[in-house]
């Protein structure tokens, strides 16, 4: 159903990028990182959910469309802030057409994801159209928010960082925008929003939580059929569970030597450094325990899942949306 | 930053638990994304309750004055929205013109006029909606049993005598909910033919006829006439 869905949601989007002029310099960039694939799950999320409460097909499409362009201009500006070199398995757009280009084109597919949201209103009205770009808005913030937090815990080097942080920092940075979002808009559709939208934040929260633990993990070991480059999170400095973890649990001198790896910028982080610090999370059973945390999550989400969908009717759509709480453990 | 993990530094050792992880992601999760939602109920509501105190006003009558305006612009726009509505959905229009002509007509006292009412209403009186990307001067009619509860209605494609016209099947009953009125929604393809296409409304209970949705698609100005 992922590729089902997602193939009807390219092909919408599609539809809203222009192939005029300036092409080499703005349009071509727009099209290329929808043009990568990608799972395509928070679209499928949206569409699914939506059918499940009772919606067509054709009710969720722009927003479906919205989502994943919106999607796509937060990986363009993503990849410049966290100096990401590969995105699906090819260079960043950054990487390809230097960071004015980029950062125009993640602003400009960010803009044109407008263009949907608003034409909802032909199939479903303008009441639910404007409850939609009122949770797009909500999405946007908490997804900027969070992006700030974990950008400033790597410039000022703050790695004295609980689990709880890293959570609050997650449920912001990526999981509203990712499963809470999509799930809520997807509801709205399907009950004209006449569900109370706050039970698709915790399901969201425990789904899109340990899916990006998941994600992390797979970013420890070679897999470059996902996409993504080996311990790259390590050469970013980013603040994962397992880092975090790492903090809590090593010597105070290998704290110091952690601190000191994480004071340098990606360009100044050395293979040797990036593999001691690889070392030590396998010497102290870090990935070993977010894997556990993440199975944790994914059973509080599965919780959640059946408290929303006790009443509605068995479909291929509901079912959809409770494999999703499995499926994070299949990439692997 | 609170609510750290052991610091033991003893270089690995015994892994944890698996129960002890489980349990502690659980509670931790549920820790914050409650305090989230509790944030978020609180911001509402103080946004939700517009609380002035006096000292606002008096210091703010500009402000109040410029909200007056804003609100009359928004106002405005909504009309205008509505005129375009109207403009590319003849049928709203006799809609809108037949409830002006009701509500004048109630306010001296008289029954009312209601020859162009099964244009978008029907004898049950229940508002239609047609979507279309373009103007196509449809009117629709429908005839559904007293008390039919729209959760369980549906209605067959609409199809005309002629064999090579494409049926409309497009059509949605819509319940009631969010303080909007049951409603029917008629979605109209680009080239759709013109004719009268019509069906049975069909109760998904019983599978016992309930109702009848006439649609009828006036010819264009270019189309010739059978």
């Amino acid at each position: 159903m992922l590729r089902e869905y997602g193939d009807v949601t390219r092909a919408t989007l599609n539809d809203y990028l222009p192939t005029r002029t300036p092409r080499r310099h703005l349009y071509d960039l727009l099209a290329d990182y929808p043009d990568r694939g990608g799972k395509m799950m928070r679209p499928s999320l949206c569409i699914a959910t939506a059918r499940a409460f009772g919606a067509q097909l054709d009710d969720a499409l722009k927003s479906a469309a919205a989502i994943e362009m919106l999607h796509n201009a937060l990986l363009i500006h993503d990849d410049i802030e966290d100096y990401s070199e590969e995105r699906r398995g090819k260079p960043t757009l950054h990487m390809l057409h230097g960071v004015p280009l980029a950062i125009n084109a993640g602003d400009m597919l960010t803009l044109m994801s407008l263009r949907p949201l608003m034409e909802n209103r032909i199939k479903i009205g303008p009441r639910i159209s404007l409850r939609i770009l009122e949770e797009t808005e909500r999405a946007a913030l908490e997804s900027a928010e969070g992006q700030a937090m974990e950008l400033g815990w790597r410039r000022d080097n703050i790695n004295d960082l609980s689990e709880a942080d890293y959570l609050l920092m997650v449920l912001k940075k990526t999981c509203w925008f990712g499963t809470i979002y999509p799930s809520r808009v997807g509801a709205m559709i399907g009950t004209r929003d006449s569900v109370d939208l706050e039970r698709f934040v915790k399901f969201g929260f425990f789904l899109g939580a340990a899916f990006q633990i998941q994600d992390d993990l797979l970013n420890l070991v070679a897999d470059k059929r996902y996409g993504k480059e080996r311990d790259g999170d390590i050469w970013e400095g980013k603040r994962t569970l397992m880092l975090i973890r790492l903090f809590n649990e090593a010597s105070s001198e290998e704290k110091q030597r952690l601190n000191a790896i994480m004071a340098h910028s990606r360009r100044d982080r050395t293979t040797k450094d990036v593999a001691w610090v690889r070392a030590l999370m396998d010497r102290y059973d870090c990935i070993d325990y977010a894997r556990k945390f993440a199975h944790g999550l994914a059973g509080a989400a599965a919780h959640e899942f059946s408290t929303i969908y006790s009443k509605v009717p068995d479909s291929r759509d509901k079912r959809f949306v409770e494999g999703l709480v499995t499926w994070v453990f299949e990439r692997t | 930053m609170a609510d750290k993990s052991s610091q033991n530094g003893s270089g690995g050792g015994d892994a944890e638990p698996l129960d002890s992880v489980v349990s502690r992601a659980v509670e931790l999760g549920y820790k914050v994304v409650e305090e989230q939602i509790r944030q978020g109920q609180q911001i509402a509501g103080q946004l939700a309750s517009g609380k002035i105190d006096a000292t606002s006003i008096n210091g703010n009558v500009s402000e109040i004055g410029d909200r007056i305006l804003r609100f009359y612009s928004d106002m405005g726009a909504l009309c205008f929205e509505m005129i375009e509505s109207v403009v590319r959905n003849p049928s709203m229009g006799e809609m809108v013109n037949s409830f002006v002509a009701e509500t004048g007509a109630r306010m001296n006292g008289s029954p009312g006029n209601g020859g162009n009412r099964a244009a978008a209403h029907g004898p049950s009186n229940i508002p239609v909606e047609i979507v279309s990307a373009e103007a196509t001067g449809a009117r629709v009619s429908v005839e559904l049993g007293n008390g039919c509860d729209f959760e369980s209605v549906q209605v067959q494609p609409l199809c005309t005598p002629h064999a090579d016209s494409r049926p409309l099947d497009d059509v949605r009953f819509i319940p009631p909910g969010g303080g909007w009125p049951p409603s029917v929604r008629v979605t109209i393809p680009k080239g759709q033919a013109h004719g009268t296409y019509s069906g049975l409304i069909l109760s998904t209970m019983t599978d016992e006829p309930v109702g009848t949705l006439c649609v009828h698609i006036p010819p264009r100005p270019t189309e010739t006439k059978d």
